[in-house]
């Protein structure tokens, strides 16, 4: 495939017309002299929408949600792990689930052991019957979104499973966030107090207050995150947003649940990335305008919620 | 050349139907370069053609499970960036009111007092005279003079009559020609 200007004849089709024209030896000069034309430069931006495309295209996130979404259609496998999971909830101990809803940017519930968790807009947690009844026993916590665990000290420990990590503790607090929805989909944990650790695959990093970890998809060892703003990464429990190199469309994604409403963007729109930090996030429009405004796109209200749309 | 070239395609038309990401990955390095340049034939703007670009790649990720293999994939891309690009100028067109500021301030015009026709000069001249062309010539001109593409190619491409194409290409040369005889009696 030809990158430059080109050395492209004549085409034959055309070399035909011109035999027969009145000025063709003139035009077939001027063929030769457009050649002489600057070779369009290969976009600057090429490796960045390369390595972002071929993110979007992450085999892993898909195959989970093709599983989850068109179980039916695919293989037997997937139909015998249906079959599998099915069983499980039958003959398992009942599960709670607690979801949050949409809308509302913080809500706290109380465990059975005593603990608080507050979720925010859209997250979900699951946990069995039996959690927190014997002393000794585990208590486990399904988290699917973003969650700030306060864990009352029983002697038992207390462990949070996401898509990704496992972060057990004993007596403190801290968040998980873990969305295995979003693009660069991860589990991040954020201490506020005590000690944790967080696990994934085999690997295990323990976590002081202030400290930040995440477990990207598809490495099984947690990382740290350094200069976590603590303040700021758990100010959406009482109304802020704070995102931080971000790509857009997993800040949409979150302002969606946040505001119980609809967002679009092309894909080269939601591949950008944005930093952005609101203590006291106010209506949607005005968060909506923020982001387009950051990220230099145009939007515009439609039917429950807003458009993004390049300039 | 040419049909080991349609050979690839056609194995990653089925590498994609299989959501196979190293087939995904050849077609991008294999047709980014010619599309950038195809909707920057359009729109006249990097920032835009690279973006437009990026949506063709990834809407084709999206709809790889239900591409034709019996379709060409190398047309079907082509006909993505153009319908991307296209889409892009409409919406620019309808939203120019509001532009703060234009992109592309209009080439100058000025006559010149120079004689003689360098080669620096040229190039830029040439720029300026194939940027003249109305919009749908100068896209078949480029698509032919630096894309290689046969006039059938563009025909399909473009859903012109073949010899609307070849009319397009000779009014083109014509165009040029007229530039360069008005430069040399300036």
């Amino acid at each position: 495939m030809p990158d430059n200007t080109s050395p492209y004849r004549l085409p034959p089709d055309l070399d035909a017309l011109l035999g027969v024209h009145e000025d063709g030896d003139a035009l077939r000069d001027m063929w030769e002299l457009s050649g002489k034309r600057d070779a369009v430069a290969p976009d600057a931006r090429r490796a960045a929408v390369r390595s972002a495309v071929l993110l979007s295209a992450e085999p892993r996130v898909r195959r989970l949600r093709l599983v989850t979404q068109h179980t039916f259609r695919f293989s037997s496998v997937a139909a015998a792990l249906l079959v599998a999971v099915a069983l499980a909830f039958l003959m398992g101990p009942e599960t709670h689930i607690q979801r949050a809803d949409r809308g509302v940017a913080a809500s706290v519930y109380t465990l059975p052991d005593g603990s608080t968790v507050t979720l925010a807009a859209g997250s979900r947690i699951a946990y069995d019957e039996e959690f927190g009844a014997d002393r000794d026993e585990r208590r486990t916590v399904r988290l699917r979104g973003r969650a700030y665990f306060d864990v009352e000290k029983t002697g038992a420990p207390f462990e949070v499973l996401t898509f990704n990590s496992a972060t057990e503790v004993l007596g403190t607090t801290f968040s998980v966030e873990a969305w295995p929805g979003n693009m660069e989909a991860a589990s991040d944990v954020v201490v506020s107090s005590g000690r944790v650790a967080v696990r994934s695959g085999d690997v295990v990093r323990e976590l002081a207050p202030g400290d930040a970890a995440r477990v990207a998809s598809g490495q099984d060892a947690p990382v740290a995150l350094p200069d976590v703003n603590l303040e700021r990464s758990l100010s959406w429990r009482t109304g802020g947003l704070a995102y931080e190199n971000e790509p857009v469309g997993n800040v949409l994604l979150d302002l969606e649940r946040r505001y119980d409403i609809v967002l679009s963007a092309p894909a080269s729109i939601r591949l950008r990335r944005i930093s952005y930090w609101k203590q006291h996030a106010s209506d949607a429009s005005e968060i909506i305008g923020d982001v387009a405004a950051t990220v230099g796109v145009r939007y515009r209200p439609v039917k429950d919620g807003f458009e993004l749309y390049l300039p | 050349m040419r049909s080991d070239e349609e050979d690839s395609f056609l194995i990653w038309s089925h590498g994609l139907r299989r959501s196979e990401t190293n087939a995904f990955e050849a077609v991008f390095d294999a047709m980014y370069d010619a599309l950038f340049r195809y909707s920057l034939y359009i729109t006249r703007d990097r920032e835009a053609s690279s973006d437009i670009t990026q949506d063709v790649f990834v809407k084709l990720w999206q709809i790889r499970e239900s591409i034709d293999p019996d379709r060409s994939l190398k047309s079907l891309l082509y006909q993505m960036a153009r319908n991307y690009s296209l889409n892009h100028e409409r919406q620019k067109k309808r939203h120019a009111t509001d532009a703060l500021s234009d992109d592309h301030p209009a080439v100058s015009h000025d006559t010149l007092n120079d004689e003689h026709l360098d080669a620096d000069d040229l190039r830029k001249r040439l720029d300026e005279w194939i940027e003249d062309m109305p919009e749908r010539r100068r896209e078949a001109f480029m698509l032919s003079r630096y894309e290689g593409m046969s006039h059938d190619e563009i025909a399909s491409l473009m859903n012109l009559a073949p010899k609307t194409v070849n009319n397009h290409i000779v009014l083109a040369l014509q165009h040029l020609r007229q530039k360069v005889e008005a430069y040399n009696n300036a």
